[in-house]
C-alpha cells in the first residue's frame, strides 16, 4: 500500500488488520464483528475523517484507538508503540498524548463539576504542578473561547456550543498531539456547528494537532479532512485524499453515500443512485462483499468473495472486485 | 389568490408556557398559511419554537399548563376553539403528523398491521379484516419489502427506516388533507434519508395532500419543498418560494443560516458564522429577535420588532415576505 511506504515518523498512528468482535454466548453463537479487519494510517498534523452511516463500527473504531476497548484482533500503534502491549503506566502517559470529544457534551460532562474543575481534572490525574492549574485553565478557557466569567459556572448553566467548547478545552489540558473527534458538531445547531468547526480548524494550527474526525456527515468531514476513509458494516471499503475521493470515487457505496446528501439548491440536478434495502443485519452479514446485498452494481463473484483493499494510484484504495469499472454517478454535484 | 386555495392559516399564534423561572415564550406571534396541494417547509434551529407551532395545529399541548392565543383556521375554522368531538374527527383522519423518533412514536407492544388498522377502526366504519387488508396494502405503498410478514411484527423487530415508513402508512391510512412531518428524517441515516424523501414525494402527488415539513436541515428543505418559512426565536422572520430564499435570502439570519453550512464545494478557509447563541425563550429581546447577533443592527432593530413585509415580486402568486428593518 502506497501509504505504508511513509518514513515511519510520519505516521502518528497506524491500524493494522484491527477487529473488534463482540460475543455473547447466551444470546447468539456467532460474534457481531463490529470493526472487521481495518487498516490506516494517520500522518502527523493531518485531519483523518471517518464517515459511515449509524452501526457502521466508526465510534467502536475511535474507542479502539484510544484503547477504551481492546482490539480482538491485529493492532494499533501510536508513535510506533503498539498499544496493547503497553502496561498501566505506560499507556497512561500514550494517553496524555490522545485525547477525545465526544458528540454529545450533555452526557460527556459531570453535571456537579464547575467548568473549571472539568478543565483542571485532567491536570489533577496527571499530576500537573498545582500552582500551574489555575493559569492554565484560564489559557484554554480563553483558547477555546469561552469567558473567564464562565469558569465557576455548572454545566446546566451553559449552552450546547458552549459545552463542547468545554469538552473540547478538557481534551486539550493534556496538550496531546491526537485529537479524537466522534461525531463532535452532530449534536449542534448549524449556526453552532459552523462556530466549532472554525474553532477547531483555529486550534489544529495552534496546538499543532492531528485530528481523527468521525462524522456521518458528508459535507462536514469534507470541510475539515485532508483524507478520508468511508466505513461500511465494520469494513473500510475506500480511503482517499478528499479532493481524490470526490473527484473519483470508486466504491459504488461511496458514490450512494455522496448521492444520499441532499441536495444544496432546489434548482440542482444531479444523476443519483438512491439504494434500496436497509443496512444489512449485524448478525448475518451477506456472503462475500458485505455491501453485495445493496450494490446496484453486484455480479457472481461480489457475492463468492469478499473484496480486499486495492490501491489506485497514490494513497487512494478501494476494496470492491469491479472498482474502476463501474459507472458511478457524480452523485455530489450540486449536493450540499 | 383565492381564499379557498388556503388549506390551513395561522393568525398571530402565540404559546407560552409559565415555568418557574418565567414565562417561556415559545411561539410569538406566528402567522403563516399553507395552500392546498402545498409543500411548505418550516427551518429553525433548536429552541425556535417550530415543533411547538406544529403540536398547536394537531392541539397536543395541554393547555393549561401551555397559554395559546391567536387562531388556527383548518377549511375556515378555528381548531384551538374547536369542541373536543369536532377536533377528535378531524385529528389523525383529516390533519396528521408524523415524528422524528418513530421508535418512541410507535406502541412497543403492539403488532404492526392492528397499529396502522387502529386508526381506520377508530374513523371509518369498516370491519378490521377490511382495516388490516388496507392497512396491508399501505404497507406495500410505502414501500415494505415482505407487507405481509410486516404486519405481523413489534415495531423493535423492525430498523428506523422501517419504522418511519410505518409511520408514515399510519398517517396515510385515512386519506388526510394534511400531513405535518415533524424533523421525519432527522433520526435516519443519509441513505435512508434520501429514500424516505423521495417517498414523501411521491406519496404528496399520489394523495394530492398539503406537507408541512419541519426541519433543522436547509438540505431536506430543498429537497421538498416548495415555500420555505424560517423561524427564529418564536417569530417567523422570513418566508419565500424555496428558490427565492436559496438565491436571495433576504433577513440575516437566513443569509447567516446558509452560509454556515459547509458545502461539498466549499473550499477550504473558515466558514462564515453567526456569533453569539439562539435567544433565551424565557427573555426574548423587545425588538428584532435577531438584533442581538445582527451583523446590521442598527438602533431601531433593538427598539422596534420588525413586522413581516411584502418584499419584490411576487413568484406564480408565492410572496417573499422578510421582518427586518434593514432588508
Amino acid at each position: 500500500m502506497a501509504t505504508m511506504t511513509q518514513a515511519p515518523e510520519a505516521v502518528l498512528l497506524r491500524a493494522d488488520n484491527v477487529r473488534k468482535y463482540y460475543t455473547d454466548p447466551r444470546v447468539r453463537r456467532q460474534a457481531l464483528k463490529a470493526v472487521d479487519g481495518v487498516s490506516f494510517v494517520i500522518r502527523r498534523g493531518e485531519t483523518f475523517g471517518l464517515v459511515g452511516e449509524s452501526g457502521c463500527g466508526k465510534s467502536t473504531l475511535s474507542r479502539l484507538v484510544l484503547r477504551l476497548e481492546e482490539v480482538s484482533g491485529g493492532s494499533i500503534s501510536f508513535e510506533g508503540k503498539d498499544l496493547a502491549a503497553l502496561g498501566r503506566r505506560e499507556m497512561l502517559s500514550v494517553r496524555r498524548q490522545m485525547q477525545i470529544v465526544f458528540q454529545d457534551p450533555y452526557d460527556s460532562i459531570n453535571p456537579r463539576m464547575t467548568v473549571r474543575q472539568v478543565v483542571t481534572e485532567p491536570m489533577a490525574v496527571h499530576r500537573f504542578d498545582k500552582a500551574g492549574w489555575r493559569p492554565l485553565a484560564d489559557k484554554l478557557l480563553a483558547d477555546v473561547g469561552l469567558s473567564k466569567d464562565l469558569a465557576d459556572r455548572l454545566p446546566h448553566q451553559l449552552s450546547g456550543g458552549q459545552r463542547q467548547r468545554l469538552c473540547i478545552a478538557r481534551a486539550l489540558a493534556l496538550s496531546p498531539k491526537l485529537l479524537v473527534c466522534d461525531e463532535a458538531v452532530s449534536a449542534l445547531d448549524v449556526s453552532i456547528q459552523a462556530q466549532i468547526l472554525n474553532l477547531m480548524l483555529d486550534l489544529k494550527e495552534e496546538h499543532g494537532l492531528t485530528y481523527l474526525f468521525i462524522s456521518h456527515n458528508l459535507s462536514v468531514v469534507k470541510y475539515i479532512s485532508d483524507r478520508i476513509g468511508v466505513m461500511y458494516f465494520g469494513k473500510l471499503v475506500e480511503v482517499a485524499g478528499k479532493e481524490e475521493l470526490f473527484a473519483n470515487c470508486l466504491h459504488p457505496y461511496t458514490g450512494a453515500l455522496f448521492s444520499a446528501i441532499p441536495t444544496a439548491h432546489p434548482d440542482a440536478h444531479r444523476e443519483r443512485m438512491i439504494l434500496k434495502g436497509d443496512v444489512p443485519n449485524l448478525y448475518e452479514p451477506p456472503m462475500g462483499c458485505i455491501f453485495s446485498d445493496r450494490c446496484p452494481f453486484v455480479r457472481a463473484k461480489c457475492r463468492d468473495v469478499a473484496p480486499e483493499m486495492r490501491s489506485f494510484g497514490e494513497g487512494h484504495e478501494v476494496a470492491c472486485h469491479f472498482a474502476g469499472e463501474l459507472d458511478i454517478p457524480r452523485g455530489w454535484e450540486g449536493a450540499l | 389568490m383565492a381564499e379557498d386555495a388556503r388549506i390551513l392559516e395561522i393568525n398571530g399564534l402565540t404559546v407560552r408556557f409559565p415555568t418557574s423561572e418565567g414565562v417561556v415564550r415559545a411561539v410569538d406571534g406566528v402567522s403563516l398559511s399553507l395552500d392546498r396541494g402545498e409543500t411548505l417547509g418550516v427551518v429553525g434551529e433548536s429552541g425556535c419554537g417550530k415543533s411547538v407551532m406544529l403540536n398547536s395545529i394537531m392541539r397536543l399541548l395541554e393547555a393549561p399548563p401551555a397559554r395559546i392565543g391567536g387562531e388556527i383556521l383548518y377549511n375556515g375554522q378555528d381548531i384551538l376553539k374547536m369542541p373536543k368531538r369536532e377536533l377528535f374527527r378531524i385529528r389523525g383522519k383529516e390533519i396528521t403528523m408524523i415524528f422524528q423518533e418513530p421508535m418512541t412514536s410507535l406502541n412497543p407492544v403492539i403488532k404492526i398491521g392492528p397499529q396502522i388498522a387502529e386508526t381506520m377502526l377508530l374513523h371509518e366504519l369498516i370491519t378490521k379484516d377490511e382495516a388490516s387488508a388496507k392497512a396491508l396494502e399501505l404497507l406495500r405503498q410505502v414501500e415494505i419489502p415482505n407487507a405481509e410478514e410486516c404486519l405481523g411484527k413489534y415495531p423493535h423487530q423492525l430498523s428506523g427506516g422501517m419504522r418511519q415508513r410505518v409511520m408514515i402508512a399510519m398517517a396515510l391510512a385515512c386519506k388526510p388533507q394534511i400531513l405535518l412531518a415533524d424533523e421525519p428524517t432527522t433520526a435516519l441515516d443519509v441513505t435512508i434519508q434520501a429514500q424516505i424523501l423521495a417517498l414523501l414525494r411521491k406519496l404528496k402527488d399520489e394523495y394530492h395532500m398539503s406537507m408541512m415539513i419541519v426541519t433543522h436541515d436547509l438540505g431536506v428543505i430543498a429537497e421538498v419543498s416548495e415555500r420555505v418559512v424560517v423561524f427564529y426565536g418564536g417569530n417567523v422572520v422570513e418566508e419565500a418560494p424555496t428558490r427565492a430564499l436559496f438565491d436571495t435570502p433576504l433577513h440575516p439570519y437566513t443569509e447567516g443560516l446558509l452560509g454556515c453550512i459547509p458545502h461539498l464545494s466549499t473550499k477550504t478557509g473558515r466558514l462564515r458564522v453567526i456569533e453569539g447563541n439562539v435567544p433565551n425563550p424565557i427573555d426574548l429581546p423587545e425588538g428584532c429577535v435577531f438584533a442581538p447577533r445582527c451583523p446590521r443592527r442598527e438602533r431601531l432593530c433593538v427598539e422596534e420588532r420588525p413586522a413581516l413585509k411584502e418584499v419584490g415580486d411576487a413568484q406564480g402568486g408565492k410572496r417573499h415576505r422578510v421582518a427586518c428593518h434593514m432588508a
